[in-house]
């Protein structure tokens, strides 16, 4: 079988140095199928990958860059499936500059978001070591921490664009997020003590919700003061809602603009 | 195939000759295991005399360079032909691994 698929590349690959892109696509994607079917998900990755880069010589002047990004997205699937994310990551960012050039704009952000997912991954296997496949400990003992923590650092950064507005391309995640941070002030002022009217007394959910809308848009009516521990909360989610509402605007300008 | 290694200003070079295809790959792997045991940081892979390149062999240098730049170090090649420099900007494993024209440039470089 791996003989096979040896005479199946090389005749691709002579048929890319002969620019005959057509045929050497087929032999690429055929070579990918049979690795796909023998369960070796990297050199399928790099067959598709090859694949699109046909598409992409070929392209040109023709519109043909949405066949090339499809490529690239089952070269990333493939090399996601065996554990390489770096890889993954690059495909898919080329996939979605294929995307691009054929004004294709959906495939692009789902493309770019994909890739950022695919990086932050990368960038917990560096951490844990996912694959495990030639591990050895005195390879182990040569870690460079410095890198740990640096990819430690950039994963927490990475998590927290995936969560707060999927990397600019999910604007309805900062809604979801900024509503949950809504609803847990919320219940966190029905811990502490307002002051409305003059009286201090326990806040109930509702009038809870109502503050915390009022600050997390910088609304700030005055008619309900926080007291102590509340006070705190009040600061912190009035800081938070600095970030989620520009962050809010800007993934949805950056998605619906390029419409 | 036949790999040759060699230790040069502290890099070490690993000179391969002949086709990297599927079999080949599992011996270049086991070659380049045995190079991270012995303590190697910056290793140059020199493709003078390789003919082709499956791909089997480019998902194996891929593979390499992350377990090299997880122990701190990071692979290179160098003397690649212009159909095998092809493939590797078509698989995109030029923004991956860095290339040299030949050795001695790569040498100096590393």
């Amino acid at each position: 079988m791996t003989d096979n698929i040896k005479a199946v590349e090389l005749q691709a690959q002579g048929f890319l140095e002969e620019r005959k892109y057509d045929e050497a696509l087929k032999l690429f994607s055929q070579a990918a199928g049979s690795y796909q079917d023998l369960g070796q998900h990297q050199q399928a990755a790099m067959c598709f990958a090859l694949a699109a880069g046909c598409y992409e010589s070929k392209a040109g002047s023709q519109s043909l860059y949405y066949y090339a990004s499809t490529y690239y997205s089952k070269a990333a699937k493939e090399a996601e499936i065996s554990g390489d994310f770096e890889y993954a990551s690059l495909m898919y960012k080329h996939a979605g500059i294929c995307y691009e050039r054929d004004l294709e704009f959906v495939g692009f952000s789902e493309c770019f978001y994909l890739s950022k997912e695919c990086y932050r991954k990368s960038l917990l296997s560096n951490l844990f070591n996912k694959k495990n496949r030639v591990w050895d400990i005195s390879i182990l003992q040569r870690i460079d921490f410095k890198d740990v923590i640096k990819s430690a650092v950039l994963w927490v950064f990475s998590s927290l664009s995936s969560l707060i507005w999927g990397h600019g391309e999910r604007p309805l995640r900062t809604v979801g997020f900024g509503c949950f941070l809504v609803l847990f002030s919320a219940l966190l002022y029905t811990q502490g003590y307002f002051m409305a009217g003059g009286f201090i007394h326990k806040p109930h959910l509702l009038e809870a919700v109502y503050f915390s809308v009022v600050t997390m848009t910088h609304i700030g009516f005055g008619d309900i003061i926080p007291l102590g521990f509340n006070r705190g909360v009040a600061v912190l989610q009035e800081f938070a809602g600095i970030f989620i509402l520009p962050l809010f605007l800007t993934a949805l300008c950056r998605k619906y603009l390029r419409f | 195939m036949k790999i040759l290694v060699d230790t040069i200003d502290e890099i070490t070079v690993v000179i391969l000759e002949g086709e990297l295809n599927v079999d080949d790959s599992i011996l270049l792997r086991d070659a380049f295991l045995k190079i991270l045991k012995e303590g190697a940081k910056e290793v140059m892979v020199d493709f003078e005399k390789v003919s082709f390149v499956g791909s089997a062999g480019l998902a194996t240098l891929i593979e390499m360079m992350q377990l090299l730049r997880k122990a701190g170090g990071k692979l290179g090649c160098c003397n690649i032909n212009n159909n095998i420099r092809g493939l590797f900007e078509i698989t995109k494993i030029h923004k991956l691994i860095t290339i040299y024209d030949n050795r001695a440039l790569a040498l100096k470089s590393f």
